[in-house]
């Protein structure tokens, strides 16, 4: 067990005053055990929809468990305990189909990895999956998840080109159209842009900001610069404890826990 | 993220001309309240400084937010570095606006000094022509401008040593005159003031363009 020199019982979370429906997602009580060891301590969460949340903290601070366990994508890793409610249903309970759940709540890795196929079947692929044959209607989402996520200008005229053939960002940004295809409302996305060089980083952002319109996105990051630019709202995690939630231009310029202050200043630990 | 930096560094330009161009307003509404000796304008006046206090502090609290969140370097950092300062040097010109609108208040009409109040027009006028250029070569970032804008405040000192001479002399000739002739000096330090603080924020656009500090007081 780690020692924090930080009091972790004293946090500072926002309450949301939001309507339920206002809400994309929330948590109660949500701890998560890997074997014996406890990563996450009964924490209490709620998303505003169409905003972006950034999930902060320092490696092995949970964020990035806490992140998986939203869409169920700890089952068979992790042991996930209390309530994750998504339009007034408790997903984590057994009898969800963590499938629909995953159709509703998508994620993006922080690597790139488009499948060994094209362009244009990287985002028909699901979709065919679950049953989708009409060419028209594949055609029409594959343009339109390219156009959200800011790729169409840049490979409309080469959809059957291999995605591994794309740079890192461009990559990055059909995973995001491919979890888009999907139609989700939520998007989580783990760290999406540490692989990427500035300018890509700069253009996954300047996607994630346009997609809000459209989906929710919580987003963990280990860049506090990103968290700071793009997000609404900032959670800042600290060996599986939720220390301080707030609107980000709070939490950047006037946190009320001294452990945020201390980790967004760079004199943490 | 540029593009969320530039849009609100677009919002904070917008905010900023708009405070200035307010207070060039306020400055003619308080000339006009001077001249006339117009009590309810002088009021308007005055109780208007409450808002141009709560712009500075908007603009303040709002520029140091976009520091801390985009971390802006080079030519955007100083284009907020620029809000920050000149906006408390546009906050002190409304401060001298409001104390002009109060003289309004405090000279009698009865013991006016057509000579003095003439000059107080005109300068009164000067300052707010040095205020609405200095917005316009904000708004339009024009360092040269600014520069010209700058050497125009002689044209301030020239009036007060103008009105503080009349005044004197009047006043030695006729006591009766001292607290009304103090008050029409104060009158013109306000509007030297006014034509400083215009300075103040020529030297900001300097600032933003070129980076250096400069000053461009001809005293």
């Amino acid at each position: 067990m780690t020692i924090s020199k930080y009091d972790l019982s004293q946090t500072a979370i926002l309450p949301l005053k939001q309507k339920d429906r206002e809400l994309a997602l929330k948590t109660q009580n949500l701890q998560v055990f890997y074997g014996k060891n406890q990563a996450i301590f009964g924490e209490n969460l709620a998303f505003e929809r169409f905003k972006i949340t950034s999930l902060i903290g320092a490696s092995g601070s949970g964020k990035s468990t806490f992140l998986r366990s939203l869409n169920r994508m700890n089952d068979g890793i992790a042991r996930v305990t209390g309530k994750i409610f998504y339009r007034g249903l408790d997903i984590n309970s057994q009898n969800i189909n963590v499938y629909e759940v995953r159709k509703h709540i998508g994620m993006v890795f922080q690597r790139p990895n488009p499948f060994s196929k094209s362009i244009r079947d990287n985002i028909t692929f699901a979709l065919r999956q679950n049953g989708l044959k009409d060419k028209e209607q594949l055609a029409a989402s594959v343009e339109s998840s390219l156009k959200d996520a800011a790729l169409w200008d840049e490979v409309k005229d080469e959809l059957d080109k291999s995605a591994w053939a794309l740079s890192g960002g461009q990559q990055q940004r059909l995973c995001i159209a491919r979890t888009i295809a999907m139609k989700p409302d939520i998007l989580l996305l783990d760290e999406p842009a540490s692989a990427l060089d500035p300018i890509s980083t700069s253009k996954i952002e300047e996607t994630l900001v346009e997609l809000k319109q459209k989906y929710t996105i919580i987003i963990v990051t280990h860049n506090m610069q990103q968290a700071s630019r793009i997000s609404d709202y900032t959670a800042f995690f600290h060996l599986g404890h939720i220390i301080e939630y707030d609107k980000t231009k709070h939490i950047f310029t006037n946190p009320r826990i001294q452990a945020t202050n201390d980790y967004i200043s760079g004199n943490f630990g | 993220m540029a593009k969320i930096l530039l849009k609100q560094l677009k919002s904070l330009h917008q905010d900023f001309a708009t405070m200035g161009l307010e207070i060039a307003t306020a400055l003619q509404q308080a000339a006009q309240a001077f001249r006339a000796k117009d009590q309810k304008l002088a009021q308007i006046v005055i109780d208007h400084d409450e808002k141009i206090n709560e712009q500075e502090i908007y603009l303040e609290k709002k520029a140091t937010q976009v520091i801390a969140l985009q971390q802006p370097v080079s030519n955007d950092l100083r284009i907020l570095i620029t809000i920050l300062k000149a906006s408390s040097d546009l906050e002190r010109i409304g401060d001298h606006v409001a104390k002009f609108a109060q003289a309004a208040l405090k000279i009698p009409a009865e013991k006016k000094n057509s000579i003095i109040e003439d000059a107080i027009t005109k300068m009164s006028q000067h300052d707010h022509q040095m205020l609405q250029k200095i917005i316009q070569a904000y708004i339009d970032n024009d360092e040269s401008a600014a520069q010209e804008i700058a050497k125009s405040d002689l044209e301030t000192d020239h009036y007060l040593r103008l009105i503080r001479q009349e005044a004197m002399s009047t006043m030695q000739n006729d006591p009766d005159f001292v607290s009304v002739g103090t008050e029409y000096v104060v009158v013109a330090a306000h509007l030297e003031r006014i034509g400083d603080y215009v300075t103040n924020v020529a030297e900001w656009i300097v600032y933003t363009n070129s980076g250096k500090i400069v000053e461009l007081g001809f005293h």
